[in-house]
């Protein structure tokens, strides 16, 4: 079996870089339209973040651009719907489709040694399915009422409510208005009309790109490795790809239901998520034949729990791989970060009910969850350590790549460690849904997240593209982000003690929240430098693709599969079949060079 | 010395993946059943003695059509295997055969699904479309359902209206006794003034569910759109669980159809592995309705 | 450069450390406790800092030494090892040990909480308890504003019933919450739209309300923030700066923000049932022209 015969002929561009089934292709893509949508997202929280710290409106060249109605300044209706955009864009359109679409897809069959994953068409579908989800969210902007504006969590009934219109406005012998005119927009608020029937139907178009990428991902790691390449010699990268791809197979699927049940309450008028007796809003009156509002947050959290490992397993695995590679030292107890892997994500099962201490579920239940939440900082803690071990007596080479995996390490503790705090029942009466929360989501999902992006997409750029990124440049985008990112985020715990609620259009109404405003402002100021240093990165990026130095092979002398062949790889990855001797840690070896490759040296006429 | 077969399970890739598929469906479908499970047991009880659940007569469910469904699917399910056995025995003419058969099996189940959807349509036991009394309301409460046209209310005058409608006011003196009731029903939902001239309520929904409910059981020929408690629950429960089932049992015909065209002509020794994953599937689908029945039509 | 890293991970990580410090004397910190349960939320809460406070200068001490101590050099090496399982096996137990106890800390203050008792620890089971209780008042929640009702006699006889629906002589409210100090107070809390959350940063209380339910939410609060003037006839602040108020905590819609109440601990019972009576007053002489055309219409 060889390379040559299968392409004979180059494919054109469109089948290349298009309608490619090319898994290194499909990852890039997912690369780009995540950056896309970063770009998005961010800016959406630099308005959040405006409106926070003045927000009386005073803000001169910002007020042109709202519509008259609201006064120059933003409108309450219009803030939510930023954050709700922001955060779903961030999670959905970003950081899911970076971590496992982007570097899954990348990643995965090189670092195993098979040549394209176990089914190339489903891969390319995986990626065509995102495209109307993209439109969809990105419309949603647009339509009558403004994008959805429930927050990420959408709950019912704010979110769900179908209506029938008054008897006044019916005309006589009209049953029933759903399904007319303008039944879709809603009384509980703008956004949750047509906004949010565009928000349930891109993200099930997601969910169905990300059910496809995972079944075809753990098809590929079970069945395409390389001879030799036994499930404890995979480089922790696919094991947490693995991982991940298990989780999103097992959580998906109630994140749909949920989706569905939804839609169908805001389009056809059934009753899941609408209490008996109906709710009212002024002249307005539900269907009376009631489900439960509850439900839909234990559906979403089921799913919602396990999605924030989804969102963080993959960094850790790759982090892992970044930091044995310039620390030039076998990782630190591979079997035990193996293990806890698994143990994080099969106990990020049975802990979706933390979220909801405060919403009415038996009080008995919220112990049951608290001691479960508490017990996943133990896995947590033995990431942490062994990473720190692999560290000590190692000999760094502080690359970018390394100093983002560094950063993630600092900084997931600083997010884990909060968590603690929410975990326990009583005290979480007082940070529930206070900036709190919102510092632990961005120190775990921004400066843990998105460093373990950071450091990935340094660390792998040379094979996606055959040149490395400006070194220099992403020091001074690493430093920058690193310092503004704490200067942002970390304040926010200090709201949160001084009790300062989340999703809040103008705090300033309220007395006990009023010395806190000069923080608000301080945090503003920082995220705008924030937002501005993630340019550099940017051109870091698209720049290095034209202009970088050219990469050869294996420039970070690393270990993995992918570091033996061509920079980038050409169709079918391998030209012969790689055989795996060795897990991918053997560094600071014996010998002249400090580092042991996984593949069996090949005879030199293979080479040719 | 380690070879690459001994590294990798002993599954081809489709099957593989189609277990994989299948745990990811087992648990949708257990998230909307337990969903369904859970509203129905937490649905509120209507009344004294009443069950919170809507009774098969009432919803017009008929396990006799669930039944027909169920043989129609285990049946089918039987013909892939045989086709598939066939198939490995190398007869191909056998083999499609069976497929036909099994195509036949699962259109005939999807005909069944739709005279039944037909009768609900018929019958106008849709969601959020189910007249509903709901009990236990505060006078607060079923006053701001009154007020805001609970078109319960409003479906019920439109039919006591047409009833009475051709009945000329001299007429009421004298039996038909259901018009007469029906006439009696009617000015009660409207305002009016009692023998001393002050105000009277028009009754609330809750309260005319219960009339309805009582006329109805007395004149079944008055044909009253009938008060369900919890209908609108039960119709959206039904629909969506029956629902989607039925698009699987769709999307398993087009797959199966689309092997049935590939067998024609061709005798590909593809297909065996094909079929047998695309019946893995079917199977599965079948499995779903063995749960399902027994939820829908006989709990 | 290496210097500079570590620099950098250090003064950040101590720059966060030291806000942590600082906050308390810039008044930016948790706001005046009031409720008989918030001392023990606020105890939970610094042993949970401080138990998080040594893991975090533990392991980011260890992060930026290393930083520091092992940059590449030269024909330098680092040591080869895969691991050690003396070592796994302390770093799973001591955070294990700290754990199990940082979660059972947590059981008797939920269960106060939450008003019920620890029946077992191992495992936890709880029962109800018996409320005695002095105070019942009905918080309805809408967009966007919090209704309020309080029983003549404080406490009704028959409560569900009352709480669901109401009483001719009861007194209404918005946006204000009364209560006297010490009083064992029983909020039935519900919504007419979607769901809001009853947040008192003052007592250390969250609750959210979900639609169609009557969610029960009990407190007591220590300490009084106005009397009743009675040469004037209203009430007045006991001190400055002793403004508590109630906010809304679940996104509810575009006024999420405004859902703003007041919350009044009254000196004494005394002093309440005199606002009660004033209040009351007043009310009865915006509503009777409403009473007498109710009067006028029967029901069937
Ligand atoms: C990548 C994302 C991510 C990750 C990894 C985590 C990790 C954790 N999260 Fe977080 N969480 C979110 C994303 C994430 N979370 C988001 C987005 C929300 C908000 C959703 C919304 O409402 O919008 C949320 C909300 C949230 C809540 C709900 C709060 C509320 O709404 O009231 C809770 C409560 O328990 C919680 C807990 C935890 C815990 C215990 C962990 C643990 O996994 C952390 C474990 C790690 C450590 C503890 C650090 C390392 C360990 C050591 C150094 C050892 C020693 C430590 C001790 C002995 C204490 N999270
Ligand atoms: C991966 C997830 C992710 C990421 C990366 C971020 C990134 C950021 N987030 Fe967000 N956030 C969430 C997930 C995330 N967030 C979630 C889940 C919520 C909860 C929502 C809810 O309540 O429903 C939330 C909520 C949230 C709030 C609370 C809103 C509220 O409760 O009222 C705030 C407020 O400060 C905020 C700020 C920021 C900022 C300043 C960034 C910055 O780090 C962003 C920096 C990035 C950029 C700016 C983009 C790149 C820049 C360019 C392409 C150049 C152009 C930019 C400029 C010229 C400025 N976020
Ligand atoms: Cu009410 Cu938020
Ligand atoms: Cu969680």
């Amino acid at each position: 079996m060889s390379l040559h015969q299968e392409t004979p002929h180059s494919p054109g561009f469109i089948r290349k870089y298009i309608f490619s089934e090319d898994h290194k292709t499909i990852g890039i893509q997912f690369l780009f339209s995540g950056m896309i949508f970063f770009g998005i997202g961010g800016l959406l929280a630099m308005l959040v973040r405006l409106q926070l710290a003045w927000p009386e409106g005073n803000i001169p060249w910002l007020g042109q651009w709202y519509p008259k109605s609201w006064g120059g300044r933003m409108s309450p209706d219009f803030y939510n719907m930023l954050f709700t955009m922001h955060a779903t864009v961030m999670i959905f359109f970003v950081i899911i489709p970076w971590l496992t679409g982007a570097f899954g897809n990348f990643l995965i069959p090189l670092m195993i040694g098979a040549r394209d994953m176990a089914f190339p068409k489903l891969n390319m579908l995986s990626y065509w399915a995102m495209i109307p989800a993209f439109v969809i969210i990105v419309a949603s902007f647009f339509v009558e009422g403004g994008g959805a504006s429930s927050g990420w969590t959408s709950y019912p009934t704010l979110a769900d409510a179908s209506l029938q219109k008054p008897a006044s406005a019916a005309k006589p012998g009209e049953a029933y208005s759903v399904l007319k005119d303008d039944a879709y927009n809603s009384p509980a608020a703008p956004g949750a009309g047509m906004g949010q029937i565009f928000w349930l139907t891109s993200l099930l178009l997601v969910g169905l790109s990300s059910m496809m990428g995972s079944v075809n991902y753990i098809t590929t790691i079970l069945n395409m490795r390389a001879p030799g390449m036994s499930l404890l010699r995979m480089p922790l990268t696919v094991w947490s790809l693995f991982i991940t791809a298990i989780l999103q197979a097992l959580a998906l699927p109630v994140l749909t239901v949920a989706l569905i049940l939804q839609l169908l309450d805001k389009l056809i008028a059934t009753t899941f998520f609408l209490p008996p007796g109906g709710i009212s809003f002024g002249n307005w009156h539900t269907v009376p034949g009631g489900g439960m509002p509850l439900l839909w947050q234990h559906l979403f959290w089921f799913y919602s729990h396990p999605a924030v490992y989804i969102m963080i397993l993959p960094a850790m695995g790759i982090v892992s791989d970044v930091i044995t590679a310039f620390a030039r030292k076998p990782l630190f107890g591979y079997k035990p970060m193996v293990y806890s892997l698994a143990a994080i994500a099969a106990l990020g099962f049975v802990v979706w009910g933390h979220h909801m201490f405060q919403s009415g579920m038996d009080p008995r239940l919220g112990t049951g969850f608290m001691l479960a939440t508490i017990l996943i900082a133990v896995p947590s803690a033995i990431k942490t350590f062994n990473w720190l071990a692999t560290l000590w007596e190692s000999r760094i080479r502080y690359t970018a790549a390394m100093l983002n995996a560094l950063a993630f390490v600092s900084m997931f503790v600083i997010g884990g460690l909060s968590g603690i705090f929410m975990a326990a029942t009583p005290v979480d009466a007082y940070f529930h849904d206070t900036y709190f929360i919102v510092a632990h989501i961005h120190y775990v999902l921004f400066m843990s997240s998105i460093f373990g992006v950071f450091a990935g997409v340094l660390f792998w750029f040379p094979k996606m593209f055959g040149r490395t990124m400006h070194e220099g440049l992403a020091k001074v985008h690493f430093a920058l982000t690193f310092l503004f990112g704490n200067l942002t985020f970390f304040p926010m715990h200090i709201l949160g003690i001084g009790g300062h609620p989340r999703r809040y259009y103008d705090p300033t109404i309220y007395q006990y929240l009023e010395h806190l405003q000069p923080l608000n402002q301080f945090m503003t100021i920082c995220a705008l430098v924030l937002g501005a240093a993630q340019i550099l990165f940017l051109v870091n990026f698209l720049g290095s693709l034209v202009f970088g130095k050219k990469a050869g092979i294996n420039p970070w002398e690393s270990n993995t599969l992918e570091w033996t062949v061509p920079s980038p790889p050409p169709h079918g990855n391998f030209p012969e079949p790689p055989t795996v001797e060795r897990g991918p840690y053997e560094y600071a070896v014996e010998g002249p060079a400090d580092f042991l490759p996984q593949a069996k040296e090949k005879p030199p006429e293979a080479g040719a | 010395m380690t070879t690459q077969t001994s590294e990798n399970l002993n599954l081809p890739n489709g099957k593989l993946a189609m277990w994989l598929f299948l745990a990811t469906e087992v648990m949708f479908f257990t998230g909307l059943l337990a969903t369904c499970m859970l509203l129905r047991e937490a649905a509120p009880v209507p009344g004294p003695g009443l069950s919170p659940w809507p009774a098969h007569e009432t919803v017009h469910v008929q396990p006799w059509l669930g039944a027909i469904n169920t043989v129609l699917l285990i049946c089918s399910s039987l013909c892939v295997l045989l086709s598939h056995r066939a198939l490995l025995a190398n007869q191909a003419g056998k083999a499609r055969r069976w497929l036909g058969l099994t195509l036949l099996l699962g259109a005939a189940f999807l005909g069944v699904k739709g005279f039944e959807y037909a009768g609900k349509f018929q019958l106008g036991l849709l969601p959020g479309k189910i007249g509903e009394s709901v009990n236990g309301l505060s006078p607060q409460r079923e006053k701001l359902l009154q007020e805001n046209g609970l078109s319960y209310v409003r479906d019920v005058q439109e039919r006591l209206r047409a009833l009475t409608a051709t009945v000329k006011p001299e007429d009421l003196k004298t039996p038909p006794k259901e018009i007469q009731a029906a006439h009696a029903l009617l000015q009660l939902t409207l305002d009016g003034k009692d023998e001393k001239n002050s105000y009277l309520r028009p009754l609330t929904p809750g309260q005319l569910g219960d009339q309805v409910n009582r006329l109805n059981g007395e004149f079944p020929s008055l044909h009253l759109p009938p008060a369900i408690p919890n209908g609108n629950l039960w119709a959206s429960c039904y629909f969506v669980t029956t629902g989607i089932h039925a698009i699987h049992v769709f999307a398993g015909l087009v797959v199966l159809l689309v092997l049935f065209l590939f067998s024609l002509g061709r005798d590909s020794p593809r297909l065996a592995g094909r079929l047998e994953v695309a019946g893995l599937y079917w199977h599965f689908v079948d499995l779903v309705w063995l749960i399902l029945y027994p939820i829908i039509y006989i709990l | 450069m290496r210097v500079f890293w570590f620099l950098l991970f250090a003064l950040v990580n101590l720059a966060c450390l030291g806000l942590f410090v600082v906050s308390p004397w810039l008044g930016w910190w948790l706001p005046k406790n009031i409720a008989s349960f918030g001392q023990d939320v606020d105890n939970l809460f610094y042993l949970i800092l401080a138990a998080t406070g040594f893991f975090f200068v533990v392991t980011q001490s260890v992060l930026a030494l290393a930083i520091l101590r092992y940059g590449e050099r030269p024909g330098e090496k680092s040591r080869y090892t895969h691991g050690h399982t003396g070592l796994e096996i302390t770093w799973t137990l001591i955070p294990l040990a700290i754990l199990i106890y940082l979660g059972f800390a947590q059981v008797p203050t939920w269960a106060k909480m939450k008003y019920i008792n620890v029946e077992s620890w191992f495992p936890i089971r709880y029962s109800g308890k018996n409320l005695q209780q002095d105070q019942s008042i009905c918080l309805v929640a809408r967009q966007w504003e919090w209704r309020l009702r309080y029983p003549q006699g404080h406490i009704p006889a028959d409560q569900n019933q009352w709480a669901e629906n109401g009483d001719p002589g009861d007194l209404h409210a918005v946006n204000e919450l009364h209560v006297w100090k010490n009083s064992q107070v029983r909020l039935h809390l519900k919504t007419e739209d979607v769901i809001h959350s009853l947040f008192l940063p003052n007592l250390r209380l969250k609750q959210d309300a979900l639609p169609g339910k009557t969610m029960p939410v009990v407190f007591q609060a220590i300490e009084a923030n106005v009397k009743w003037d009675p040469v004037a006839g209203h009430l007045v602040p006991l001190g400055p700066g002793l403004e508590w108020e109630m906010a809304c905590a679940e996104l509810c819609g575009g006024q999420h923000y405004r859902m703003r109440g007041r919350l009044f601990v009254h000196e004494s019972k005394q002093d309440y049932e005199k606002w009660f009576a004033q209040a009351l007053k007043n009310q009865r002489l915006r509503e009777l022209p409403k009473q007498v055309a109710a009067r006028e219409g029967g029901n069937r």
